[in-house]
């Protein structure tokens, strides 16, 4: 049952780490990487490690997503 | 955007390898999921350390006094690496824009969200302190407990850009409490022998959250000082 999950929340971060390189509307993409952040966090509470995937799961998927946003919206200021 | 394109433009020659990086990397990863060992099975080094970490310091996880204690430069310099980012960040950032700082505009968020968050925020906080109180105890520690005190504090930044933190007083606090996590190191060097050696304080009963000798204490250190290190990095971001 775990190496079901494990597959598919390691399918899961693939996928969404791919979308994240290549989606053209860079929101998005923030958006992506915040969900690769968050499945990575879900792999690791499955290998047991329970101290990384907290740290992950708030560094991953808030902090940088929301460090993002931040220089985002400012790229958008300064291009206009 | 332009990195998108070229993206698209190397799309064989870059996908591909890194698609079989990827799979050998989850080959190994899966051969660690299912190579379980009990407590014999384990190296020497790991036997140890899981002995003295239940004998010496009767800690439930037994984690916290590897990263702490013997392996405490680590830790010690995880938090420098952190100090460092902090200020580059701030120097990168600042000199640019302090005169826009004071009239700050930006969207605010709806009522409902700043309802939810006027809600959410003292739970986040109370989370947060638990975890890092609790870092003997259950899965946890220093960085975690500090990362989840500082998310409470970014929602709140961005209900609204009015809303400011003091930087006096971030840069008071998290200079008192790096003091603080150094004279409770040092204090080890003094009273126990060594650097770093916690047991200078009573190690108590396992399970109970006034044992594991200096460990809560050092653990509050650390998660204040990173959670407002990294409330200063997000600070620093905002317009």
């Amino acid at each position: 049952m775990i190496t079901f999950i494990a597959l598919i929340v390691g399918l899961i971060t693939i996928i969404s780490a791919i979308h994240a390189l290549r989606n053209p509307n860079m929101l998005t993409s923030i958006l992506f990487l915040g969900s690769m952040g968050l499945s990575t966090s879900i792999l690791y509470l499955l290998l047991a490690a329970v101290d990384v995937a907290m740290t992950e799961a708030a560094i991953g998927c808030g902090l940088t997503v929301i460090i993002f946003l931040f220089a985002f919206r400012q790229l958008k200021k300064d291009r206009q | 955007m332009r990195l998108t394109k070229v993206f698209g433009k190397m799309k064989h020659r870059v996908v591909l390898p890194a698609l079989l990086c990827l799979i050998l990397t989850g080959l190994l990863l899966w051969m660690w999921v299912f190579d379980r060992r009990g407590f014999e099975g384990l190296p020497e080094i790991s036997r140890l350390y899981t002995r003295e970490a239940i004998n010496t310091l009767q800690s439930q996880n037994v984690i916290t006094p590897i990263v702490l204690s013997w392996r405490g430069f680590d830790t010690y310099g995880e938090i420098l690496i952190l100090l460092l980012a902090t200020a580059g960040v701030a120097y990168g950032i600042r000199t640019k824009r302090e005169e826009s700082r004071s009239q700050r505009r930006g969207l605010e968020a709806t009522r409902i969200a700043k309802a939810g968050i006027s809600i959410l925020q003292p739970l986040i906080l109370i989370f947060g302190a638990y975890i890092f109180t609790h870092g003997h105890l259950s899965p946890g520690g220093g960085f975690p407990g500090g990362i989840v005190l500082s998310s409470g504090f970014i929602l709140w930044i961005i209900t609204d850009p009015q809303n400011r933190l003091r930087r006096d007083l971030l840069h008071l606090l998290e200079s008192v409490f790096g003091t603080v996590y150094m004279v409770l190191c040092l204090l080890g060097l003094i009273l126990a022998g060594s650097f770093m050696n916690l047991t200078y304080l009573p190690a108590g009963r396992m399970g109970e959250l006034f044992s594991s000798g200096a460990i809560p204490l050092i653990y509050t250190a650390v998660g204040i000082k990173v959670g407002i290190q990294l409330l200063q990095i997000v600070e620093n971001f905002r317009d």
